[in-house]
């Protein structure tokens, strides 16, 4: 083939461009650590990196959720503990002032501390998180039992988000707790609240069988909240573990993301260590090419 | 009867022809980097002998004729890989700034800020009554919005700066076909008393068409007086003969004032609209990416705000606020556009919204702050199927769209590559035969030297044999 001078001055030019970029590709990914800096480096990857990213922030924004609501089912879980408590005291207060050889100015005596008690009580249904009644249902920005022991708020079910489509509920409804529901009337049982009403009623007027009836309700209201309890309690555990596994699906989400987007430093290293040098031979060689011509050798 | 004034003129014919020989050595020399040039070659024949007492003697060389080396058949290959890579180069240059619209590294896109969006309902569902985080959702609903409008705006700026290439490339190709037009004539009259072939001149009119085909789509033929007609677009005449056309631009009312293309011939009769029917060069490359490529991804930033807008709206007209708002549903979210073609660029929080943030719908109940049943629906708007026949989420489309455009960008830079492989094998291949070469031309230089030096030899030999003549006398 006849080669003429702008051949070669082109086909230079185009393998020192070519080596160049190579080169500056190179760079570009060691030094920006990315390996998609535009959509067209890898349209695919760019693609699942969107995605990635979008998951990523979802699974984070899952487990805020899962944080959020453990101080609020903490806060639940004790007041319900407190009320177990003080329903224990009554039944023992009523089982001691049912015996026969109590008489009845000790009955009075000891029927303030069942007044205290039903206050105490008033006060736990009534207890907040973050300016929220958390018995209340979606009431719950004002008290949810008043002070006659009546039921204020909803049966609104707070539900969270805390994994992709399973939203959880984190609250228990007041109603379930502290009011008897018609099937539990239709057995003859009260309110937890009337309960202990009925109980003061007996003390104060020192009524045995009064008294013994409310010994029966509080055993089952006794029960009720442990139920209830436990069912927080399983909230909590199903919470922690959902917490705990979209921790680890984060950390894979993560690896996943950055096996498309970062740069393989090691081979983004070696890339550049070999287009550089075939930069070099490029250049080298290129001068020689330029260099000879008959002329030079003109007289 | 030949004598020795005869040959003395041989020896001057020969002085003059290798004098010639050097001058075109000289001539390539200058040339060597000029773009388009062809190298010239001396051709010099032998002169008709003459009889002299029945023997034909030699009569010496002329310069018959200077001839440019140039094949046709490669310039018509290299003028069609031309159209082709003007095509496919502008195509990617254009494309790859669309593509920078959609950047991933960018962290204000429409995904990540629809992502943060459906997360501040999130936030809000864990605190639905509290001021600070429904003003955080507000937030989210402008960024959200500013995303989709600033696409909407990128991808218009992208048109405008397409639309003042095809003004430029417009000009160009007027201006070219009237250099050709030009040459045409000069080229007609250097050449027409007699027969010779003008070599530079035809040079630099095939440069010209090179250039022109990489603009426009072009077919040419050379008619017998050694004139280039010239046909463009949907076969409307560019050049002819000493004529040539010019590109003008009308904007179109109905492609947002754009510019559509027409030529009109020399004599403002006939102005064809050939918007539409360009095959080749850079001109359709760019009318395409202007007219196709960005107005489908408009299109589809306007679909997909529109779906978003629409599904939030539903959702959140079903719920309840805060305070004023706490026994009201019927309120929207984002505020609907008034036509498909301007939602993304209308893109906004709603105005009783951005109000008061009381007006967010996080209840399903009236008069229940605690409620966050309207923001749970809210969020799974975030994994409902609402785009493609209810096959794909937002992000999902969002996503599937970027890596369209991304293949789409990798598909036309690997054209380009292709076609500039093409032509420089092509570029290669012309070079190769009508390319100058130094080394060929130090050769010849040296050779007709040697043939110079000779020539003047044979004067000053016959000068001494005339002298040896005359001295005769004596």
């Amino acid at each position: 083939m006849r080669i003429s001078e702008r051949m070669r001055y082109d086909i230079v030019n185009n393998r020192v461009q070519d080596a160049k970029s190579d080169n500056a590709n190179a760079m570009e990914r060691l030094s920006s650590q990315k390996e998609i800096q535009k959509l067209s480096d890898n349209p695919i990857g760019a693609a699942q990196m969107i995605r990635y990213r979008d998951d990523i922030e979802g699974l984070r924004q899952f487990q805020k959720n899962i944080e959020y609501s453990k101080g609020f089912l903490d806060r639940s879980e004790e007041a319900l503990k407190s009320i177990s408590d003080n329903l224990i005291r009554a039944k023992e207060l009523a089982v001691g002032m049912a015996n026969d050889t109590v008489d009845k100015n000790s009955r009075a005596a000891t029927s303030l501390e069942i007044r205290e008690i039903i206050d105490e009580v008033t006060q736990l249904a009534n207890t907040t998180f973050n300016g929220r009644y958390i018995f209340g249902g979606f009431r719950n920005q004002t008290p949810c039992l008043s002070l006659d022991g009546d039921y204020l708020g909803d049966d609104g079910r707070i539900f969270l988000e805390v994994s992709r489509g399973n939203f959880r509920p984190i609250n228990l409804v007041g109603r379930d707790i502290f009011q008897a529901s018609p099937a539990e009337k239709e057995k003859g049982h009260y309110d937890m609240m009337t309960a202990l009403d009925v109980l003061y009623d007996g003390m104060m007027n020192s009524d045995k069988a009064l008294m013994h009836s409310a010994l029966n309700e509080l055993d089952f209201q006794l029960e009720k909240t442990t139920n209830n309890h436990a069912t927080l309690g399983a909230i909590g555990n199903s919470f922690k573990q959902s917490g705990d596994r979209l921790g680890s699906e984060e950390v894979l989400m993560r690896s996943r993301l950055s096996k498309v987007q970062d740069t393989d430093v090691y081979e983004a290293t070696s890339d550049f260590k070999r287009t550089e040098a075939v930069l070099q031979g490029t250049l080298s060689s290129s001068t020689k090419l330029l260099q000879p011509s008959l002329l030079n050798f003109l007289q | 009867m030949s004598g020795l004034f005869h040959t003395l003129n041989i020896g001057a014919q020969s002085l003059y022809a290798t004098r010639q020989g050097v001058d075109t050595a000289g001539h390539n020399i200058a040339n060597a980097q000029v773009e388009g040039y062809s190298r010239q070659r001396v051709n010099l024949t032998q002169r008709d002998p003459l009889e002299t007492m029945g023997i034909l003697i030699g009569n010496g060389a002329y310069v018959e004729s200077i001839t440019r080396s140039h094949d046709d058949f490669v310039e018509k290959q290299l003028n069609l890989a031309h159209q082709e890579s003007g095509r496919s180069a502008t195509r990617a240059e254009a494309m790859k700034s669309i593509e920078e619209v959609f950047s991933p590294d960018l962290s204000a896109s429409i995904s990540d800020e629809a992502t943060k969006f459906f997360n501040s309902l999130q936030n809000l569902s864990n605190f639905p009554a509290d001021a600070t985080v429904r003003t955080a959702l507000v937030e989210a609903g402008h960024d959200v919005a500013a995303a989709f409008r600033r696409v909407d705006s990128s991808l218009n700026a992208n048109r405008q700066g397409l639309n003042q290439k095809i003004y430029d490339i417009a000009h160009k190709v007027t201006d070219s076909a009237r250099e050709i037009a030009n040459l045409n004539v000069k080229i007609q009259i250097s050449e027409g008393g007699i027969g010779e072939v003008a070599n530079d001149l035809r040079d630099q009119r095939d440069k010209l068409v090179r250039e022109l085909s990489q603009q426009i789509e072009i077919k040419y033929y050379e008619d017998g007086h050694g004139m280039l007609s010239i046909r463009g677009p949907s076969q409307v005449t560019l050049v002819d003969g000493g004529h040539s056309c010019s590109v003008n631009l009308e904007s179109n009312s109905e492609n947002s004032g754009l510019f559509d293309v027409s030529i009109m011939d020399w004599e403002g009769h006939s102005n064809r609209n050939v918007t539409n029917k360009m095959d080749g060069g850079a001109m359709e490359a760019l009318l395409q990416v202007r007219d196709v490529d960005a107005v489908k991804l408009i299109e589809k930033n306007n679909h997909m705000a529109a779906t978003l807008i629409a599904e939030v709206n539903d959702v959140h007209q079903q719920g309840f606020g805060l305070g004023a708002f706490s026994e009201h549903q019927g309120r929207n979210f984002f505020e609907p556009a008034d036509d498909f073609d301007s939602t993304a660029a209308s893109f906004a929080v709603a105005d009783v919204i951005v109000q008061s943030n009381d007006a967010i719908s996080a209840a399903s109940t009236a008069n229940a702050p605690g409620d966050n049943v309207n923001l749970n629906l809210l969020i799974k708007l975030k994994d409902k199927r609402m785009f493609s026949d209810e096959n794909v989420t937002f992000n999902g489309y969002y996503s599937n769209l970027t890596g369209a455009l991304g293949l789409d960008v990798v598909r036309a830079e690997h054209v380009k590559s292709a076609n500039d492989l093409l032509v420089s094998n092509i570029n290669q291949k012309r070079e190769s035969v009508s390319g100058v070469s130094l080394d060929e031309e130090a050769a010849n230089m040296m050779k007709w030297q040697a043939n110079f030096t000779a020539s003047s030899k044979v004067i000053t030999t016959i000068d001494e044999m005339l002298d040896t003549v005359l001295q005769l006398k004596r």
